[in-house]
């Protein structure tokens, strides 16, 4: 199948752009697409709030409590249910109050306005990653429209954490595989601190040194020996550093916590306010695919997806597999509840997407953008429609 | 070149073993909490029905407590024990075991006495005990009765008050003096 010149032009076009430059542009029509959504949601229901205030959802109202007064300790958990403000890590709602008393504009405005740039770095820097590790400009280019257009992308343009928090984790990843090991452990430091699951990408680099180690092994044709391995990553000072970097965040947040309240796991037990206890991850994907038709079969059909995403990545030996498995396992350990919002924002699982949506052929292809576009709209629509689907 | 390639080196090994020594003493501080009574026995042990808010388990005296669904300052339900009380509407709470406890706070070794209000299947005998130590009972009346009691906070500042009836019963108001 072949395009028309009319349209290859343009696309050609578009590709002889740099990277940044496309990844402004696709950012750019993004947001007016969610602008125009907005705008059509109103007018369908006659509402009367403003844009900011339609992107003000759900537990947006702990990350502006958190990024107006802080944590404050006890006296800030909801009476009764005891759901309280230190379940949400400090990295995204500081800077959001930091950016709202730099520019004097409204939490809920600055909060977006930033997490708008961080989806601008997000595009730029994964299209960065799929051109150079993953499946080169095709992949890119999708990899950058699947953050944009692609289903939950919504959460990027509210005062949630996930814009940022997979940026670091891109950037952690693409510095882990550029060998800057001090870069890499300050990008795992702040994905820690913007989020508990952070703390897991060291065992990205254990996997990474790993996989170095063998492959290294099998062109010297040596044999792979234990203490072999331990003295060659001992013999990296940098590596080591960078790798201890990486759960500094989150230790930093969990001696925050101690002082707080007296208790470092303080970020685990608030749980209880959600009704949420650690589990069989496996037993609680089971138990949502046993709710036929309601919203626990929905996420776990989602869940189910990122799973078979992440077989993918481990079937192509990318150690993008190893963070993919655990941003899907951990959360879903403890509820299934939000699953679809964590795997379709993970960069892992996206970035596996392109990669097998690339290779389909033309007429699936087109369904699955399709599909995924359409996906990218209904749940946008249903955020702002404030449906309980979406929480 | 070669030496300050070096001196980088020992900078990351010590740098990389002070951050170590860091997350482990986080972690060992994580594993020995020491948090509020409140905090404890809602978030930790699982202990509590609700979260009562700061100091929620305090006694306050003469104050009178209502066991309505809500928490917060003045209600009982702050006090109930996990699993222990199901909601008997806007008035009051039903104990769901034989023996169902209630929380309070206060300094070691001070003195109350305390008036509880509940209902009941007329015929039965309530009793309360104060940690463990019969504190007051009550036959029921099948109307509303009080239970009238004395008890001493122990060393841990931790009350436990438990009402064993042999069958369910619903505490309406509660006082201490």
């Amino acid at each position: 199948m072949t395009l028309s010149p009319k349209i290859k032009i343009p696309s050609e076009r578009f590709r002889a752009l740099p990277l940044w430059a496309q990844a402004l542009a696709i950012v750019v029509l993004s947001r007016l697409f969610v602008v125009i959504l907005y705008l059509v949601w109103q007018r369908h229901y006659g509402e009367s709030a403003t844009l900011f205030e339609a992107l003000f959802r759900y537990d947006c109202a702990y990350y502006k409590e958190i990024a107006q007064s802080g944590y404050i300790g006890e006296s800030a958990a909801h009476l009764g249910s005891g759901q309280a403000r230190w379940a949400f890590f400090p990295l995204t709602p500081l800077l959001e109050g930091i950016a709202s008393r730099l520019t004097g504009l409204d939490v809920t405005v600055a909060g977006v306005l930033l997490n708008t740039i961080f989806l601008y770095l997000l595009t730029w820097l994964s299209g960065l990653y799929a051109t150079r590790y993953a499946g080169g400009e095709r992949s890119a280019l999708l990899v950058m429209l699947l953050f944009n257009f692609g289903p939950y992308n919504i959460y990027y343009s509210t005062l949630y954490t996930e814009a940022l928090f997979t940026l670091l984790v891109c950037a952690f990843l693409y510095c882990m595989r550029h060998g800057w090991w001090i870069r890499m452990g300050l990008c795992g430091a702040l994905a820690g601190a913007a989020r508990s699951l952070g703390v897991f990408l060291v065992f990205a680099v254990a996997a990474f040194c790993i996989q170095q180690y063998l492959s290294h092994c099998r062109t010297s044709k040596g044999k792979p020996k234990f203490l072999d391995f331990v003295i060659t990553v001992f013999r990296q000072p940098r590596l080591i550093l960078g790798t201890c970097l990486v759960p500094l965040g989150f230790f930093c947040y969990m001696a925050y916590l101690d002082r707080l309240l007296g208790d470092g796991m303080a970020l685990v037990h608030v749980q209880i306010g959600w009704s949420r206890e650690p589990g069989n991850p496996f037993l609680i994907l089971l138990s949502g695919l046993n709710t036929l038709g309601a919203n626990e079969f929905y996420f776990a059909l989602w869940t189910l997806a990122a799973l078979y995403l992440c077989c993918h990545l481990a079937l192509r030996k990318s150690v993008d597999a190893v963070p993919g498995f655990l941003f899907v396992l951990i959360p879903l350990s403890t509820s299934i509840l939000c699953m679809p919002r964590y795997v379709a924002c993970s960069f892992p699982i996206v970035e596996e997407e392109a990669e097998v949506l690339i290779e389909k052929k033309p007429l699936e292809k087109g369904f699955w953008y399709v599909f995924l576009l359409l996906l990218g709209v209904v749940t946008t629509w249903q955020w702002l429609c404030n449906a309980p689907v979406m929480a | 070149m070669q030496k300050l390639k070096r001196t980088a080196g020992i900078f990351c090994y010590m740098l990389g073993g002070i951050l170590l020594v860091f997350y482990l003493a986080t972690l060992w501080r994580g594993l020995h909490p020491s948090p509020s009574v409140e905090y404890r026995m809602y978030y930790l042990d699982q202990q509590l029905a609700f979260w009562p808010g700061e100091n929620g388990l305090a006694i306050e005296p003469e104050a009178v407590l209502s066991f309505g669904p809500d928490c917060g300052p003045g209600q009982g339900a702050n006090h109930l024990a996990r699993g222990e009380w199901i909601c008997a509407g806007e008035t009051g709470w039903q104990s769901r075991n034989m023996d169902s406890m209630l929380y309070f706070t206060a300094r070691a070794g001070s003195q109350y006495n305390g008036a509880l209000t509940l209902c009941g299947t007329a015929g039965q005998t309530v009793t309360l005990y104060a940690d463990g130590e019969e504190a007051g009972h009550v036959l029921l009346s099948g109307g509303e009765d009080t239970l009238d009691f004395a008890c001493t906070v122990p060393d841990s500042g931790l009350l436990t008050l438990s009402l064993a009836a042999d069958s369910p019963i619903t505490i309406l108001e509660m006082m201490f003096s």
